[in-house]
């Protein structure tokens, strides 16, 4: 910490609203550093940006055991004694007390909950949910700015570093600003120099052959799509393919990724050949070729081991990824197949015509992820709670036969989906065989529309995926349960706790806890559940009042994932908009996921699991 | 130092002169080609013995490596859309998607002798058909793409044959369905009401294939007339079948009628077996006045991909002719019963069968070219006709919602 004897630049933070098991903390920042002044519990964290004081605030000799304790200590003495400390001290206290205060107002707040009814008390909670949500988004988008500050103060710092590198550093750290590894080279490193001459290299011969041609391109993807040439002795016109969209876009990608490695491994070798002139400086010698190999399989294999994860998931995750949601501001479409005819860029349009105010196509996107998120919702806890219920039945005690039961549930998993799927969906179709026994037997008179009316149909999916989910939920949930220590059913038994009690307050928070992220998981995945709506009824019944997107007509129980299917395999396909709404149901997913990982309580009281 | 550079100067040799024997045993011969080909369910297997009667025949010694796969006729163009550059050397399609393929620049275009094959050799709706502006754009190997009424011969009474008003009270009687997709296949049926009060939807295409205009008379009196003998079929209501499966004859409520085409005829005759009924399209009558249901005739065309070898898109050329010519078109209709394009071979009495002669005796209007979205509006029309009331002005403003997104069809 840099002694300053003029302003402390003290500043006092009450952490308000803090969740922490440590009950007492204050969180100050000095000279720009956040600091912890926590109360006496034991705080492990050694970062010298956390430190350990006591609630007293005024250093004492036993705060200053630890290291940061010292500085905090030196720090409280280099302070002028009389007005500058009293200042510091007086503030401290002021906050302290302040935090006294709130803790009392929460005290006093939780005997007013403890007064309510149960109805209240969910009220209240929902409440404060409710209350809670500006406020976090109001802290993801402050996050945002926070990070988008970031790296615009590391890219200044770095700037700022290469300047002070340039001027300070040897003369063969400056040849390194231009010929990549030449300071490796001179320090002995031929290793690590070769290893970035390479890079320059690849990098210069790359975007000479191919990557100038793709990068050119990127702004316009692509200018010619054909050139026809009649060959008059053959009376043939042949067709040569100029440019191609699709492939402008992707290598244009990959060229911007690899000018973003060049110039991460460009900042890299400058900052190697400025570390390299400092121990050289300082009569140390640097690494060793062999050191450095010896490294790789050391003190730095990790880095070998992710190497090769890292690049995959770059290639086949990230780039796919940026590919398609930059298809979703273009017209890729049937017309515009990027090969035949060339597509190009458009802007905002695409999410304009999706999400115009009033239009169609608006109100049945609004339709359809309403519905889609009261699919996912009910199919993630229709099954969960039904698949929770029939694993109880089965390992309660005096049930017999109890593989047998098991056996005939996972019988449902062996068989695939897609013939069970469409087996049941025959069997409920107008004509189908169910409709024809009731008729027969005289329960109905004519067909119960099971497809074709749009509720009837939204309820028939549902209930089907109870049947084709609760297998898994049991055989899950089944292992939980056998988990959960006896003794407390024991000591609930004894208290007098019935069976539904013992459910609400034992098994039920406690499989909550455990199948949390499942939960949150099982959801996303039903937010996506193709097959079930797709094999069932195929989206169905069509919607005629929405019209058609892509040649294809969504229907009553059309989820957006269905959707998406549908207007890229209809008799237009139009890309474009199938990115869009693939780049919505990101985003719908991304934010729900935040929103219930931040309020789960396996995410938020982790060390209550042991 | 000799030694070492005698050594090295002889393993460069040997290098180089292995690299030159790969080479050459690399090299194939100038008229070998590797082609892909798309062809539709069931004639997979013919189409590859074709193709090696053509190697075996041809008077160039062209030879073809064919790799022949299944991609059904009605998603060629789509499939082709989606992978433009790794879509089929030669791919059969069905006639609807003629206008998208040329949009597309999927199909190359055709060489005199091409386009003088198919003249000579094609009926004129097979020509005109494979036509977009003013050049014939893809080679016809069918016309029969038209569809008529299976029936059961125990549900349906003979004498109710032709009539639809009989056929649809037998239906009632026997408990039984009628089956016809009128909602969900692009109006391709729905439209036989249409055209049997009189009303049409003609479309035109420039030499790109982009619509540039259109004449549509749905939206009218007739048109009115139309949707009233389409709601007579909507009016059996649970027992009306929104499907064009001839599975419906075996079905927990078996159909009585399916209206289907030609490529059902197999599996229509293995349910029903000698009790399968295949008769023209019925009449229905509206305020006294009865009309003949008509059905489009469409094709299925083989086209070739443009290429960027003049030799190979030549001999494709060759192949195409060869594979739509009069022998090949027999050899289907043999195989697998579709109906030819050739115009000796529907002249000769030996190629027709029980469901030709029944398409033969339908009433018939040729399948034009339509925008791809035209089918799509055509099911919003007919979606909403099913549960709207049957009063003039309703359907007369179902109509006339229709017409209104017509313009939108003309890019």
């Amino acid at each position: 910490m840099e002694k300053k004897q003029t302003s402390p630049l003290v500043k006092v933070v009450l952490r308000d609203g803090s969740e922490s098991v440590n009950e007492q903390v204050l969180l100050f920042e000095i000279e720009g550093n956040s600091y912890c002044a926590s109360a006496p519990r034991t705080h492990t964290d050694n970062n010298a940006r956390e430190i350990i004081l006591c609630h007293r605030v005024k250093p004492s000799a036993d705060d200053a055991e630890t290291e940061v304790g010292k500085q905090v200590v030196s720090y409280w003495e280099q302070l002028p004694r009389g007005e500058e400390q009293d200042r510091v001290f007086d503030e401290f206290c002021r906050l302290y007390e302040l935090r006294q205060q709130e803790k009392q107002r929460r005290e006093m707040q939780a005997a007013e909950y403890l007064k309510l009814g149960k109805w209240q008390r969910f009220v209240y909670r929902l409440k404060q949910f409710f209350r809670a949500v500006p406020a976090w988004f109001a802290s993801f988008f402050k996050k945002i700015g926070k990070f988008f500050k970031n790296v615009g103060l590391k890219i200044a710092d770095n700037a700022v570093d290469l300047f002070n590198t340039f001027k300070n550093g040897s003369w063969s750290t400056r040849v390194s600003f231009l010929v990549m590894g030449f300071g490796n080279f001179v320090h002995g490193q031929w290793l690590r120099g070769a290893l970035f001459l390479l890079m320059q290299g690849a990098f210069i011969v790359y975007m000479v052959l191919s990557g100038a041609h793709w990068l050119s391109l990127f702004g316009s993807l692509g200018e010619v799509a054909t050139k026809e040439v009649y060959d008059s002795v053959l009376d043939i016109t042949t067709t040569e393919h100029i440019d191609n969209s699709f492939k402008i876009l992707l290598y244009g990608i990959i060229t911007i990724f690899f000018i973003f490695a060049f110039a991460y491994t460009w900042r890299l070798n400058v900052k190697q050949c400025r570390i390299c002139d400092e121990i050289t400086r300082s009569g140390k010698k640097v690494k060793s070729a062999k050191e450095d190999l010896k490294s790789v399989i050391d003190d730095q294999f990790h880095k070998t081991l992710l190497s090769l994860p890292v690049f995959g998931i770059v290639m086949f995750t990230i780039l796919p990824i940026i590919f398609m949601i930059l298809v979703a501001f273009t017209n890729y479409d049937y017309q515009h197949d990027g090969y035949n005819n060339l597509f190009t860029w458009v802007g905002l349009q695409n999410f304009n015509t999706m999400l115009s105010f009033g239009s169609g196509l608006s109100v049945a996107f609004g339709e359809i992820l309403a519905w889609t998120l009261i699919w996912a919702f009910f199919a993630t806890f229709s099954n969960y709670f039904l698949g929770m219920f029939v694993a109880m039945m089965i390992n309660k005690k005096g049930i017999k036969i109890k593989k047998f039961w098991r056996t005939i549930l996972v019988m449902t998993i062996a068989i695939p989906q897609f013939i069970s799927l469409l087996y049941v969906s025959n069997l409920f179709a107008d004509n189908g065989i169910v409709n024809a026994y009731l008729i027969k037997w005289g329960i109905v008179s004519s067909p119960i529309h099971f497809w074709t009316d749009g509720t009837l149909a939204k309820i028939m999916v549902l209930v089907i995926n109870i049947w084709v989910g609760i297998p898994y939920l049991m055989l899950i949930t089944t292992g939980i349960l056998m988990n959960i220590p006896e003794d407390l059913y024991e000591s609930s038994r004894i208290d007098g706790a019935n069976g539904f009690q013992q459910f609400a307050k034992i098994t039920l928070p406690y499989m909550l806890f455990v199948t949390g992220p499942y939960l949150l998981n099982s959801f996303i995945s039903n937010i996506n559940n193709f097959n079930v709506i797709y094999l069932l009824s195929g989206g169905g019944p069509a919607r005629a009042d929405w019209g058609d997107m892509g040649g294809y007509i969504a229907g009553d129980t059309t989820i957006l994932i269905t959707w998406l299917f549908g207007i890229t395999t209809g008799a237009e396909a139009n890309y474009k908009m199938a990115s869009v709404i693939g780049i919505l149901i990101f985003i719908v997913v991304s934010v729900l996921s935040l929103i219930v990982f931040t309020v789960m309580p396996s995410n938020r009281r982790e060390d209550d699991y042991s | 130092m000799k030694r070492k550079l005698l050594s090295l100067a002889l393993c460069l040799v040997l290098i180089a002169a292995t690299f030159c024997v790969l080479a050459a045993c690399d090299k194939k011969d100038e008229t070998d080609y590797e082609i892909t080909v798309w062809v539709g369910e069931g004639t997979k297997t013919l189409t590859e013995q074709q193709i090696a009667a053509f190697n075996e025949t041809n008077e160039w010694g062209v030879k073809f490596n064919a790799t022949v796969e299944i991609v059904s006729e009605s998603k060629a163009v789509g499939d082709a859309v989606s992978k433009p550059a790794d879509s089929a050397d030669l791919f059969c399609f069905a006639q609807d998607q003629l206008a998208r393929a040329v949009q597309s620049n999927l199909l190359a275009g055709l060489n005199t002798a091409s386009v003088e094959f198919i003249s000579q050799n094609s009926d004129a709706d097979a020509v005109e058909a494979a036509t977009v502006g003013n050049s014939v754009r893809a080679f016809p190997m069918t016309a029969d793409n038209g569809y008529f009424m299976y029936y059961d011969k125990t549900k349906i009474k003979q004498s109710s044959i032709g009539d639809l008003d009989s056929i649809i009270a037998d239906c009632r009687a026997e408990g039984v369905n009628f089956s016809m997709n009128l909602t969900s296949d692009g109006g391709w049926y729905a439209a036989s009401f249409f055209y049997a009060t009189g009303c049409h939807s003609n479309w035109d295409t420039d030499e790109n294939g982009a619509f540039v205009d259109y004449d549509d008379t749905f939206d009218s009196d007739a048109g009115i007339i139309a949707l009233k003998g389409m709601k007579k079929i909507f009016g059996l209501g649970d027992n009306y079948v929104e499907k064009d499966k001839v599975s419906d004859f075996n079905a927990g409520t078996p159909s009585g009628v399916v209206i289907s085409g030609i490529w059902d005829y197999e599996a229509a005759k293995k349910i029903l077996g000698d009790n399968l009924g295949i008769a023209p399209l019925p009449s229905f009558t509206v305020d006294g006045q009865s009309y003949q249901l008509t059905s489009f005739l469409g094709h299925k065309f083989m086209g070739v991909k443009p290429q960027s070898d003049a030799h190979k898109a030549y001999y494709l050329q060759k192949l195409a002719m060869y594979l739509t010519g009069k022998e090949c078109q027999k050899q289907r209709f043999e195989e697998v019963g579709w109906g030819p394009s050739n115009k000796e071979l529907k002249a000769d009495e030996t190629v027709t069968s029980e469901a030709l002669k029944a398409l033969e005796a339908t009433k018939k209007v040729n399948q034009g070219q339509y925008p791809t979205n035209w089918w799509a509006k055509m099911d919003v029309m007919t979606q909403s006709a099913r549960t709207s009331s049957d009063l003039d002005n309703v359907l007369k403003g179902l109509l006339q919602t229709y017409s209104a997104t017509l313009p939108d069809l003309i890019k």
